[in-house]
């Protein structure tokens, strides 16, 4: 089942249709409740089995052999992607590909992307440490915070050096799509321009 | 509470067939990385309740916007859903995936995972239910 060519989801105990996009029940007994939805990252297996050596895979026969790293040839056509009940807000993978850290915010939530290129994976992590607001910069794909100078590994978003070493950055909730596809759900959406970084 | 996709190949003829595959593949433009847990739902709800059917009213998030409703489009009934499948350490998943092969991925609690977005794609495919770190989750995309 499509609604406005997004997938459409159906449990099994009371039969609702949910929308995967938004998350949400659309129609059923269930109609109204929001799934919760769990931070995610969307990445190539070399990124992500470097980055957490401790990894599970989950596997079943291939039905296609599309999604690789070339995926992501047009990366216009991209964007990470935040939203909650009343707003929404996407930073385009081609703008990113430019400018691979933005401190940014979201529903006042300060939040930094970080834009790996090899790999066309957006971190995206709450710069909210204890009662702080830190801001970074990109060295050597090395975060450091302007306040103190910590080191923060991007992909995991542990200090790894510095006063605040062991703090962690919270990841947050947002969504690779296809730039289409989320403005059809989200037409007002707030598009990321470079002049507002802070 | 377990998902599934509201849509099926069933039996079909080739040149139906042709027909779906076209619809799906307007269906995966919807690129979307999403992992879904269920707090709060018990799923006990009888099957008969009355079902109803939400306006998602647009509006709030702006004046300007139009009403959207929900018009799901269905072809054909419900797949089964997908709850069980292999879990392979790094050591033998390493000689299942290649390096460039994309993957949703998550952690929850200290365990990561990851589901591979070629196994993820074809309409049988769209939700694993699986459970991680103790916790009922879909992945889907």
């Amino acid at each position: 089942m499509l609604w406005d060519n997004s997938v459409v989801m159906m449990d099994l105990e009371t039969k609702s249709l949910w929308s995967h996009i938004l998350g949400e029940a659309m129609s059923g007994p269930l109609l109204g409740t929001k799934l919760k939805v769990i931070p995610s990252l969307m990445t190539d297996w070399k990124t992500w089995r470097t980055i957490h050596p401790n990894t599970t895979l989950a596997f079943l026969d291939r039905t296609t052999r599309e999604y690789t790293r070339s995926f992501y040839r047009d990366l216009s056509q991209f964007v990470i992607a935040m939203r909650n009940a009343r707003e929404s807000k996407v930073w385009a993978f081609d703008r990113l590909s430019k400018y691979p850290i933005v401190n940014d915010q979201f529903a006042r939530e300060p939040l930094v992307i970080v834009f790996d290129q090899k790999s066309s994976t957006a971190f995206v992590l709450s710069r909210r440490v204890d009662d702080r607001v830190l801001t970074f910069k990109l060295s050597n794909e090395i975060l450091i915070d302007n306040q103190t100078g910590s080191q923060w590994n991007a992909a995991t978003g542990k200090a790894i050096q510095g006063q605040l070493k062991g703090k962690q950055l919270r990841p947050l909730v947002a969504t690779v799509s296809f730039r289409q596809a989320w403005m059809r759900f989200h037409p007002n959406t707030i598009v990321w321009q470079r002049s507002q970084e802070h | 509470m377990l998902f599934r996709l509201q849509n099926s190949y069933c039996s079909w003829s080739a040149k139906r067939f042709r027909c779906i595959r076209a619809t799906f593949r307007i269906g995966l433009s919807v690129a979307t990385t999403v992992v879904l847990t269920f707090a709060g739902c018990d799923g006990s709800q009888p099957d008969d309740m009355p079902s109803k059917t939400i306006q998602r009213n647009y509006s709030k998030y702006s004046p300007r916007t139009k009403v959207r409703e929900f018009r799901p489009w269905r072809l054909f009934p419900p797949f089964d859903p997908i709850t069980e499948f292999p879990i392979h350490v790094i050591e033998e998943a390493t000689k299942l995936i290649d390096d460039a092969e994309l993957v949703l991925a998550v952690v929850i609690g200290d365990e990561p995972r990851a589901y591979p977005i070629n196994v993820l794609n074809t309409p049988q495919r769209e939700f694993f239910n699986d459970t991680l770190g103790s916790r009922p989750i879909a992945a889907t995309w």
